[in-house]
């Protein structure tokens, strides 16, 4: 499936190289990131996986800062990454799986209202919206209130503002347990492929193995708040050798450890 | 029907804790995996809370007024009680997340009635523990007798159930209400106010009196006080209106039960900023969907016209709004939107709050040579339309379910603290200065109806209370925000007595600046308490900045 309009990216120059060092959180006595440390290149598209409480959402909520880690530090561009850096946060958008789009707005203007907060209201950012509302087939329902939406929908008015305003850095939770169709899914890993090859940092979340297979650079795997693999795919191909699924067997021995 | 199974459920228990046993690594998941028992330390603050308001009442008092010192802190304290039910019973039999999971089980509404009922009752149950203390200290000082003690503990917490059926009872008939944000602080705070005056010589025995006139139960007290202190036995009919009150239970919990709809899971927007709101709670529908264009071309060329990179037409809405565009730069201005999620639309509200006031002033006029308990009432409604008491109730600013988590808006965005308290703080000022005329006309009809006061004092009473509110508009930011945090959740233990003692300082301040009897001291206090305001504004925006508190909801 081809996209019908590839856009134009906003900022095709900037990239963000990000760093994890020993980054922990807990809620309560739950320790939900343990000392987690991680160079993120720029241009890499990153799967974050593990087991149910494994960490993953915890991860991306630090790295959005809407959760402060405990100990440790993350690092954007060798910058240390804080609530009040708004210059740092403008350069990532944070896309949970249930997106928080105000209801009453129509898809227009949630996407006016984002560029509008980041500062993005650049000369021709129409175009690129239009090009990504076509791609995800959500120019007929434009003026609709979010509110009207099914849920896949719903999401992809969100994604949408995530692929219009093309950030440095993109954080996905769940993306493919999303409610999208697969037309909206295969534009979403489209535009996604198309944006590390520009230099984009992509972080999401997911539980398909068969999906991290062909659609990540680099896997990050979190078993009880520990990061235990951070491998590409070709080193955990090798590691597993004579595996035919290397995430499988992954996984089958953290599972193995568990139980 | 229930949807519990007791027995089931603790033999699978028993059977997970022998499993668990059983294996290193599951006693280690086990052990990450736990929950200690932890106490929200807002519960414990409000358990301190109400001791020390039990203790400072029976403190400051001036001699010979301490019985009914206590007594108007304990008719505050039944409105408290019965503010917070209501919006207790309201938010669980209303249309909320638990039971948008009911309606996916077959169950009749009945049934889900009683499972919300029994619900509401246990949690609502825990707060009888919490007014443990405060009863203690209220009656505990200068009886001796235990007997007596324990009559005083268990009048006020018969108090406490007469409050839970009043609710009942007003439920049942349809009057289930908004009237949370009246709960614990605010009467209690503004009881203390009134205490302290008593200190200075202001007619406590009028304050008695009005607040017998609001609570349901005030008089009560009175009674229950003759019948167990002065041993009068015609007293004990006192017991003929709580038997009434409990006897007629069921015929309303019968009412309430048969009359309960399980509520839609309708798109409920949220309203706008305090006098935005319209009151009626009821859902409003967003847009007929036949109203909107279906069609690729009608949406590329809304999204080609750029309107959607506009702001809201704050120029051309109304006299508020045109005021709020001046007073605020063109960034703050995309904040306010962006908090509302709608183009502002104060002037309506302001309309609408006007039209109120003017109910109220008529009421002064009519009443106040019956005495200074008219204004009281008066006076709340009135700060009401111009404080930001509740907090406001910023879309922007309000949680809600993003997955498995709940945050809002603000959290997701780079939007940073700083900004945006400055925006409410401004929003916060206008609202103050355009309420303010409002104000002043209590003040004047107060001075010319009611015999205590004369207008020059009213007029100065209303001077002092100006500069308490703008000494204190940093707080009111501070509250809007932090109720878009978990921060009073992760208040450490050890600077809990800190922050206790700084709320104090800034009730103490407050009382201190009304009642000051030279200029100096009102302007000191007036001086410390912005000083302290500033300060727990500056550090919480610290403290947000470094990510000492998470922007989800915790519970």
């Amino acid at each position: 499936m081809r996209l019908v309009c590839t856009p134009v990216a906003a900022n095709p120059e900037t990239k963000v190289r990000i760093e994890l060092r020993t980054v922990s959180k807990s809620y309560g006595r739950t320790r939900a990131l343990d000392r987690v440390s991680c160079e993120i290149e720029p241009g890499q598209l990153v799967a974050v996986l593990g087991a149910n409480g494994a960490g993953k959402s915890t991860l991306l909520r630090c790295l959005s800062t809407v959760i402060g880690a405990d100990k440790g530090t993350i690092l954007c561009d060798g910058q240390p990454l804080r609530r009040d850096r708004l210059d740092l946060r403008r350069r990532m958008l944070f896309l949970p799986d249930f997106p928080l789009v105000y209801g009453g707005y129509s898809v227009i203007r949630h996407l006016g209202m984002l560029f509008r907060v980041y500062e993005a209201e650049t000369t021709g950012v129409e175009d690129r919206a239009v090009a990504v509302l076509r791609d995800l087939d959500l120019l007929p329902l434009a003026n609709r209130p979010v509110a009207t939406l099914s849920r896949g929908q719903a999401y992809k008015a969100a994604l949408a503002g995530l692929l219009t305003l093309d950030p440095e850095v993109w954080l996905l939770d769940e993306p493919f347990a999303s409610g999208m169709d697969p037309h909206g899914i295969q534009a979403f890993r489209d535009h996604a492929t198309e944006a590390v090859r520009r230099g984009r940092t992509i972080l999401y979340t997911t539980q398909i193995l068969d999906v991290v297979e062909r659609f990540a650079d680099r896997v990050m795997v979190l078993h009880e708040g520990e990061l235990r693999a951070w491998d590409t795919m070709a080193q955990l191909r090798e590691q597993g050798r004579g595996e035919t699924d290397p995430l499988e067997h992954i996984f089958r021995q953290l599972r193995s450890e568990s139980v | 029907m229930t949807l519990r199974l007791p027995a089931f459920e603790k033999a699978l228990r028993r059977r997970v804790r022998a499993e668990v046993r059983k294996s290193r690594v599951l006693r280690r998941q086990a052990r990450r995996a736990r929950r200690r028992w932890w106490l929200n330390p807002a519960w414990l603050a409000f358990g301190y809370g109400a001791f020390l308001i039990g203790a400072l009442v029976t403190k400051i008092a001036p001699a010979g007024h301490e019985f009914a010192a206590r007594m108007a802190v304990v008719c505050l304290w039944f409105l408290g009680t019965l503010a917070t039910n209501s919006a207790a019973l309201a938010a669980t039999l209303g249309d909320g997340a638990r039971n948008w999971c009911l309606q996916l089980l077959p169950l009749r509404d009945a049934e889900v009635f009683r499972i919300q009922w029994r619900q509401h009752v246990r949690s609502s149950s825990w707060w009888l523990l919490f007014y443990a203390p405060f009863a203690v200290s209220l009656v505990a000082p200068r009886i001796t007798d235990w007997r007596l003690l324990l009559a005083g503990v268990g009048f006020l917490l018969l108090q406490a159930l007469c409050a839970r059926a009043i609710v009942v009872h007003l439920a049942a008939w349809g009057l289930t209400g908004r009237v949370g944000a009246f709960g614990f602080c605010f009467p209690l705070a503004i009881g203390l106010g009134f205490l302290a005056a008593s200190r200075y010589g202001a007619g406590l025995g009028d304050l008695y009196a009005a607040l017998n006139w609001v609570p349901v139960f005030g008089w009560l007290n009175q009674i229950f006080l003759h019948a167990v202190v002065g041993g009068s036995a015609l007293a004990w009919l006192w017991l003929i209106p709580v038997l009434l009150l409990f006897g007629a239970l069921p015929v309303s919990w019968r009412r309430l039960r048969d009359g309960y709809v399980l509520a839609e899971p309708v798109f409920r927007p949220t309203a706008q900023q305090g006098d935005e709101a319209d009151g009626s709670g009821e859902p409003v529908v967003v847009e007929d969907e036949s109203d909107v264009p279906v069609d690729s071309k009608v949406g590329e060329a809304s999204v080609r016209s750029r309107e959607f990179l506009r702001g809201e037409a704050w120029w051309t809405a109304g006299w508020y709004e045109r005021m709020a565009g001046r007073l605020l730069s063109a960034r703050q201005r995309l904040l306010a939107e962006f908090l509302l999620m709608a183009a502002p639309n104060w002037s309506a509200g302001h309309r609408r709050g006007l039209r109120r006031w003017g109910l109220v002033m008529l009421f002064v006029a009519g009443f106040g040579a019956h005495g200074a308990w008219v204004l009281m009432p008066a006076l709340l409604f009135t700060l009401d339309l111009v404080v930001p008491f509740a907090g406001g109730n910023w879309p922007g600013l309000q949680f809600a379910r993003a997955g498995d988590f709940e945050t809002t808006p603000w959290a997701l965005q780079p939007v940073g603290h700083r900004e945006i308290e400055v925006t409410l703080r401004k929003l916060n000022l206008l609202r103050f200065l355009t309420g303010l005329p409002l104000l002043a006309g209590l003040a004047l009809v107060a001075g010319w109806r009611c015999p205590q006061f004369t207008p020059a004092q009213a007029m100065l009473g209303l001077v002092r209370l100006s500069g308490i509110v703008l000494a204190c508009l940093p707080l009111f930011g501070l509250l809007q925000l932090s109720s878009a945090t978990d921060d009073s959740l992760q208040v450490r233990w050890r600077r809990l007595p800190g922050l206790l003692v700084f709320i104090l300082m800034v009730i103490g301040f407050g009382i201190g600046a009304f009642l000051a009897s030279t200029w100096v001291v009102v302007l000191a206090c007036l001086a410390v308490l912005a000083v302290i305001s500033w300060w727990l504004a500056w550090s919480q925006a610290r403290a947000w900045s470094r990510g000492r508190f998470d922007m989800v909801k915790r519970g």
